[in-house]
Protein backbone atom coordinates (compact mmCIF):
# COMPACT_ATOMS: atom_id res chain seq x y z
CA UNK A 1 0.00 0.00 0.00
CA UNK A 2 2.74 2.79 -0.80
CA UNK A 3 3.00 5.61 -2.13
CA UNK A 4 -0.51 6.25 -1.21
CA UNK A 5 -1.92 9.51 -1.57
CA UNK A 6 -3.49 11.18 1.39
CA UNK A 7 -7.03 11.83 -0.04
CA UNK A 8 -8.67 9.19 1.90
CA UNK A 9 -7.16 8.04 4.68
CA UNK A 10 -9.81 7.78 6.99
CA UNK A 11 -9.93 3.83 6.00
CA UNK A 12 -8.56 1.56 8.57
CA UNK A 13 -5.30 0.56 7.09
CA UNK A 14 -5.78 -3.48 8.73
CA UNK A 15 -8.13 -3.61 5.90
CA UNK A 16 -5.91 -4.93 3.38
CA UNK A 17 -8.30 -7.47 1.54
CA UNK A 18 -8.58 -7.27 -2.04
CA UNK A 19 -11.88 -6.34 -1.84
CA UNK A 20 -11.27 -3.25 -0.02
CA UNK A 21 -7.73 -2.55 -1.93
CA UNK A 22 -10.32 -2.46 -4.43
CA UNK A 23 -12.41 0.27 -3.35
CA UNK A 24 -10.14 2.48 -1.94
CA UNK A 25 -8.78 2.49 -4.96
CA UNK A 26 -10.86 2.87 -7.51
CA UNK A 27 -12.35 5.74 -4.93
CA UNK A 28 -9.49 7.68 -5.47
CA UNK A 29 -9.41 6.93 -8.88
CA UNK A 30 -12.67 8.80 -9.08
CA UNK A 31 -11.65 11.79 -6.87
CA UNK A 32 -8.42 11.73 -9.17
CA UNK A 33 -10.79 11.45 -12.54
CA UNK A 34 -13.67 13.61 -11.27
CA UNK A 35 -10.74 16.67 -10.04
CA UNK A 36 -9.31 16.08 -13.88
CA UNK A 37 -12.93 16.85 -15.71
CA UNK A 38 -13.89 19.69 -13.39
CA UNK A 39 -10.28 21.38 -14.38
CA UNK A 40 -10.75 20.25 -17.98
CA UNK A 41 -14.46 21.97 -17.93
CA UNK A 42 -12.83 25.24 -16.46
CA UNK A 43 -10.98 25.71 -20.08
CA UNK A 44 -13.14 23.97 -22.33
CA UNK A 45 -16.29 25.60 -21.80
CA UNK A 46 -14.62 29.20 -22.21
CA UNK A 47 -12.55 27.73 -24.88
CA UNK A 48 -15.48 26.35 -27.04
CA UNK A 49 -17.11 29.28 -27.08
CA UNK A 50 -14.96 31.67 -28.06
CA UNK A 51 -13.85 29.07 -30.78
CA UNK A 52 -17.39 28.94 -31.95
CA UNK A 53 -17.82 32.59 -32.19
CA UNK A 54 -14.84 32.83 -34.18
CA UNK A 55 -15.96 29.82 -37.02
CA UNK A 56 -19.39 32.24 -37.24
CA UNK A 57 -17.00 35.17 -38.33
CA UNK A 58 -15.33 35.73 -41.40
CA UNK A 59 -12.04 36.00 -39.47
CA UNK A 60 -11.03 32.59 -40.29
CA UNK A 61 -11.18 33.18 -44.40
CA UNK A 62 -9.33 36.46 -44.28
CA UNK A 63 -6.40 34.45 -42.97
CA UNK A 64 -6.94 31.76 -44.79
CA UNK A 65 -6.47 33.74 -48.24
CA UNK A 66 -3.42 35.44 -46.67
CA UNK A 67 -1.91 32.00 -46.70
CA UNK A 68 -2.82 30.50 -50.53
CA UNK A 69 0.17 31.41 -51.81
CA UNK A 70 2.11 28.89 -49.50
CA UNK A 71 0.29 26.06 -50.78
CA UNK A 72 2.47 25.07 -53.39
CA UNK A 73 5.39 24.11 -51.06
CA UNK A 74 2.84 21.70 -49.38
CA UNK A 75 1.90 20.38 -53.04
CA UNK A 76 -1.51 21.79 -52.12
CA UNK A 77 -4.28 23.28 -53.95
CA UNK A 78 -4.86 27.30 -52.70
CA UNK A 79 -8.31 26.26 -51.12
CA UNK A 80 -6.12 23.95 -48.63
CA UNK A 81 -5.38 27.42 -47.02
CA UNK A 82 -8.90 27.40 -45.30
CA UNK A 83 -8.77 24.08 -43.97
CA UNK A 84 -5.59 24.45 -42.55
CA UNK A 85 -6.40 27.83 -40.52
CA UNK A 86 -9.73 26.80 -39.32
CA UNK A 87 -8.53 23.08 -38.45
CA UNK A 88 -5.67 24.99 -36.57
CA UNK A 89 -8.29 27.85 -35.03
CA UNK A 90 -11.93 25.12 -34.67
CA UNK A 91 -10.58 21.64 -35.00
CA UNK A 92 -10.24 18.69 -37.79
CA UNK A 93 -13.99 18.46 -37.96
CA UNK A 94 -14.36 21.73 -39.36
CA UNK A 95 -11.38 21.39 -41.56
CA UNK A 96 -12.75 17.87 -42.63
CA UNK A 97 -15.29 19.55 -43.74
CA UNK A 98 -13.71 21.86 -46.28
CA UNK A 99 -11.06 19.27 -47.15
CA UNK A 100 -14.15 17.28 -48.74
CA UNK A 101 -15.30 19.85 -50.91
CA UNK A 102 -12.01 20.62 -52.42
CA UNK A 103 -11.54 16.70 -54.43
CA UNK A 104 -8.04 16.64 -54.09
CA UNK A 105 -5.97 13.12 -54.80
CA UNK A 106 -4.73 10.72 -52.32
CA UNK A 107 -1.27 12.17 -52.02
CA UNK A 108 -2.95 15.64 -51.00
CA UNK A 109 -5.15 14.26 -48.32
CA UNK A 110 -2.20 12.65 -46.92
CA UNK A 111 -0.59 15.27 -46.96
CA UNK A 112 -2.97 18.07 -45.28
CA UNK A 113 -3.84 14.83 -43.08
CA UNK A 114 -0.30 14.66 -42.13
CA UNK A 115 0.28 18.67 -41.57
CA UNK A 116 -3.66 18.99 -39.60
CA UNK A 117 -2.55 16.10 -37.65
CA UNK A 118 0.50 17.14 -36.04
CA UNK A 119 -0.67 20.74 -35.90
CA UNK A 120 -4.71 21.41 -35.09
CA UNK A 121 -7.38 22.90 -32.65
CA UNK A 122 -4.24 25.27 -31.41
CA UNK A 123 -6.88 27.41 -28.66
CA UNK A 124 -8.25 24.43 -27.28
CA UNK A 125 -5.22 22.05 -27.08
CA UNK A 126 -2.98 24.60 -25.99
CA UNK A 127 -5.42 25.32 -23.01
CA UNK A 128 -5.30 21.87 -22.03
CA UNK A 129 -1.35 21.49 -22.45
CA UNK A 130 -1.18 24.64 -20.25
CA UNK A 131 -4.03 23.43 -17.33
CA UNK A 132 -1.26 20.11 -17.98
CA UNK A 133 1.11 22.31 -16.32
CA UNK A 134 3.45 21.65 -19.20
CA UNK A 135 4.56 25.23 -21.76
CA UNK A 136 2.30 25.60 -24.18
CA UNK A 137 4.34 28.57 -25.34
CA UNK A 138 6.52 26.16 -26.45
CA UNK A 139 4.52 23.29 -27.23
CA UNK A 140 2.39 25.24 -29.33
CA UNK A 141 4.73 26.68 -31.67
CA UNK A 142 6.51 23.89 -31.71
CA UNK A 143 3.43 22.03 -33.31
CA UNK A 144 2.88 24.86 -35.96
CA UNK A 145 6.51 24.54 -36.77
CA UNK A 146 6.83 20.82 -37.26
CA UNK A 147 3.69 20.54 -39.14
CA UNK A 148 4.67 22.80 -41.72
CA UNK A 149 8.29 21.10 -41.62
CA UNK A 150 7.00 17.92 -41.88
CA UNK A 151 4.58 19.39 -44.86
CA UNK A 152 7.22 20.92 -47.05
CA UNK A 153 9.79 17.43 -46.37
CA UNK A 154 6.60 14.75 -46.99
CA UNK A 155 5.64 16.52 -50.41
CA UNK A 156 9.21 15.98 -52.09
CA UNK A 157 9.35 12.63 -50.20
CA UNK A 158 5.90 11.49 -51.51
CA UNK A 159 5.93 10.10 -54.86
CA UNK A 160 3.36 11.99 -57.31
CA UNK B 1 -29.76 31.35 -31.66
CA UNK B 2 -29.08 28.61 -34.28
CA UNK B 3 -25.41 29.07 -33.07
CA UNK B 4 -26.24 29.30 -29.51
CA UNK B 5 -28.19 26.11 -29.59
CA UNK B 6 -25.10 23.96 -31.77
CA UNK B 7 -22.76 25.37 -29.37
CA UNK B 8 -24.46 24.13 -26.31
CA UNK B 9 -24.71 21.05 -28.11
CA UNK B 10 -21.32 20.14 -29.34
CA UNK B 11 -20.30 21.32 -25.89
CA UNK B 12 -22.54 19.19 -23.53
CA UNK B 13 -21.47 16.33 -26.13
CA UNK B 14 -17.52 17.00 -25.87
CA UNK B 15 -17.82 17.25 -21.82
CA UNK B 16 -20.10 14.02 -21.67
CA UNK B 17 -17.19 12.29 -23.84
CA UNK B 18 -14.74 13.80 -21.61
CA UNK B 19 -16.43 12.57 -18.77
CA UNK B 20 -16.63 9.06 -19.85
CA UNK B 21 -13.31 8.82 -20.62
CA UNK B 22 -11.05 10.71 -17.78
CA UNK B 23 -12.77 9.50 -14.96
CA UNK B 24 -13.10 5.74 -15.87
CA UNK B 25 -8.90 6.20 -16.78
CA UNK B 26 -8.08 7.40 -13.48
CA UNK B 27 -9.75 4.68 -11.67
CA UNK B 28 -7.74 2.06 -13.80
CA UNK B 29 -4.86 3.56 -13.41
CA UNK B 30 -5.35 3.70 -9.77
CA UNK B 31 -6.34 0.11 -9.34
CA UNK B 32 -3.79 -1.14 -11.63
CA UNK B 33 -1.18 0.59 -9.46
CA UNK B 34 -2.95 -0.43 -6.44
CA UNK B 35 -2.49 -4.64 -7.66
CA UNK B 36 0.88 -3.58 -9.48
CA UNK B 37 -0.86 -4.23 -12.92
CA UNK B 38 0.89 -0.79 -13.77
CA UNK B 39 4.23 -2.73 -13.52
CA UNK B 40 3.35 -4.98 -15.97
CA UNK B 41 2.30 -1.97 -18.53
CA UNK B 42 5.71 -0.28 -17.35
CA UNK B 43 7.49 -3.39 -17.92
CA UNK B 44 6.13 -3.65 -21.72
CA UNK B 45 6.64 -0.13 -22.71
CA UNK B 46 9.20 1.41 -20.42
CA UNK B 47 12.21 -0.24 -22.80
CA UNK B 48 10.82 1.62 -25.60
CA UNK B 49 10.58 5.02 -24.43
CA UNK B 50 13.25 5.18 -21.75
CA UNK B 51 15.94 5.97 -24.68
CA UNK B 52 14.05 9.50 -25.32
CA UNK B 53 14.09 10.37 -22.33
CA UNK B 54 10.76 9.61 -20.48
CA UNK B 55 10.28 7.95 -17.07
CA UNK B 56 8.07 5.34 -15.98
CA UNK B 57 5.17 7.44 -14.18
CA UNK B 58 4.90 9.09 -17.70
CA UNK B 59 3.98 6.53 -19.66
CA UNK B 60 0.44 6.27 -18.42
CA UNK B 61 -0.37 9.35 -19.31
CA UNK B 62 1.69 9.23 -22.88
CA UNK B 63 -0.71 6.05 -23.87
CA UNK B 64 -4.01 7.36 -22.96
CA UNK B 65 -2.98 10.84 -25.32
CA UNK B 66 -1.58 8.53 -27.79
CA UNK B 67 -4.78 6.41 -28.24
CA UNK B 68 -7.70 9.01 -27.06
CA UNK B 69 -6.57 12.40 -27.63
CA UNK B 70 -4.94 14.95 -25.76
CA UNK B 71 -7.56 15.99 -23.80
CA UNK B 72 -7.97 12.36 -22.19
CA UNK B 73 -3.66 12.33 -21.61
CA UNK B 74 -4.11 15.47 -20.34
CA UNK B 75 -6.67 14.66 -17.71
CA UNK B 76 -4.52 11.77 -16.65
CA UNK B 77 -1.77 13.91 -15.98
CA UNK B 78 -3.86 17.07 -14.59
CA UNK B 79 -5.18 13.84 -12.24
CA UNK B 80 -1.99 12.95 -10.97
CA UNK B 81 0.17 16.39 -10.50
CA UNK B 82 -0.83 16.62 -6.76
CA UNK B 83 1.56 13.64 -6.77
CA UNK B 84 4.40 14.54 -7.08
CA UNK B 85 5.13 11.41 -9.71
CA UNK B 86 5.53 13.37 -12.85
CA UNK B 87 8.48 16.74 -12.85
CA UNK B 88 7.95 19.58 -15.03
CA UNK B 89 10.66 18.42 -17.81
CA UNK B 90 8.49 14.72 -17.96
CA UNK B 91 5.42 16.98 -18.77
CA UNK B 92 6.93 19.07 -21.51
CA UNK B 93 8.13 16.07 -23.04
CA UNK B 94 5.18 14.45 -22.63
CA UNK B 95 2.89 17.21 -24.02
CA UNK B 96 5.22 17.72 -26.92
CA UNK B 97 4.99 13.74 -27.78
CA UNK B 98 1.30 14.14 -27.58
CA UNK B 99 1.17 17.62 -29.29
CA UNK B 100 2.53 16.12 -32.38
CA UNK B 101 1.21 12.55 -32.17
CA UNK B 102 -1.88 12.09 -30.42
CA UNK B 103 -5.64 10.45 -30.72
CA UNK B 104 -3.77 8.08 -33.70
CA UNK B 105 -6.77 6.06 -34.14
CA UNK B 106 -9.58 8.84 -34.26
CA UNK B 107 -7.64 11.75 -36.61
CA UNK B 108 -5.88 8.85 -38.94
CA UNK B 109 -9.58 7.28 -39.11
CA UNK B 110 -11.16 10.43 -40.18
CA UNK B 111 -8.72 11.13 -43.21
CA UNK B 112 -8.53 7.78 -44.15
CA UNK B 113 -12.09 8.44 -45.41
CA UNK B 114 -11.43 11.27 -47.06
CA UNK B 115 -8.20 9.05 -48.85
CA UNK B 116 -5.21 9.35 -47.06
CA UNK B 117 -2.85 6.35 -46.27
CA UNK B 118 -3.09 5.57 -42.76
CA UNK B 119 0.29 3.81 -42.88
CA UNK B 120 1.90 6.87 -43.89
CA UNK B 121 -0.03 9.15 -40.92
CA UNK B 122 0.80 7.07 -38.21
CA UNK B 123 4.36 6.37 -38.67
CA UNK B 124 5.21 9.97 -39.69
CA UNK B 125 3.26 11.56 -36.51
CA UNK B 126 5.65 8.63 -34.41
CA UNK B 127 8.67 9.59 -35.99
CA UNK B 128 8.09 12.93 -35.53
CA UNK B 129 7.29 13.00 -32.26
CA UNK B 130 10.41 10.45 -30.96
CA UNK B 131 12.55 12.56 -33.10
CA UNK B 132 11.20 15.97 -30.92
CA UNK B 133 11.10 14.41 -27.80
CA UNK B 134 14.88 12.96 -28.07
CA UNK B 135 16.09 16.30 -29.36
CA UNK B 136 14.18 17.76 -26.05
CA UNK B 137 15.16 15.32 -23.58
CA UNK B 138 18.98 16.62 -24.99
CA UNK B 139 17.97 20.36 -25.08
CA UNK B 140 16.07 20.38 -21.73
CA UNK B 141 18.38 20.66 -18.30
CA UNK B 142 16.85 17.76 -15.90
CA UNK B 143 15.11 19.63 -13.09
CA UNK B 144 16.26 20.34 -9.40
CA UNK B 145 14.48 18.27 -7.41
CA UNK B 146 12.20 20.38 -5.69
CA UNK B 147 9.38 19.40 -3.34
Amino acid sequence: MKSKIDLNQSTSPAQNTICARLLDSSFLGLKKGLYSFWQLCTIMVPVYVIVSLLKSTPILAMIGRLFEPLMKYFGLPGGAALALVTGNFVNIYAALAIVASLEMNVRQVTLIALILGVSHSQIMESAIIGRMKAKSYIVTPARIIFAMIIGIIMNLILPA
Amino acid sequence: MEIIISTFWGLAKLLGLVFVIVVPLMMILEISREFKALDLLTRVFYPLVRWIGFKKDSIYPLLAGVIFGISYGGGVLIGESNSGRIDSKQRLLIALFLGVCHAIIEDTLLFVAQGADWLILIVTRFILAIIVVFGANLVIKENVVKK
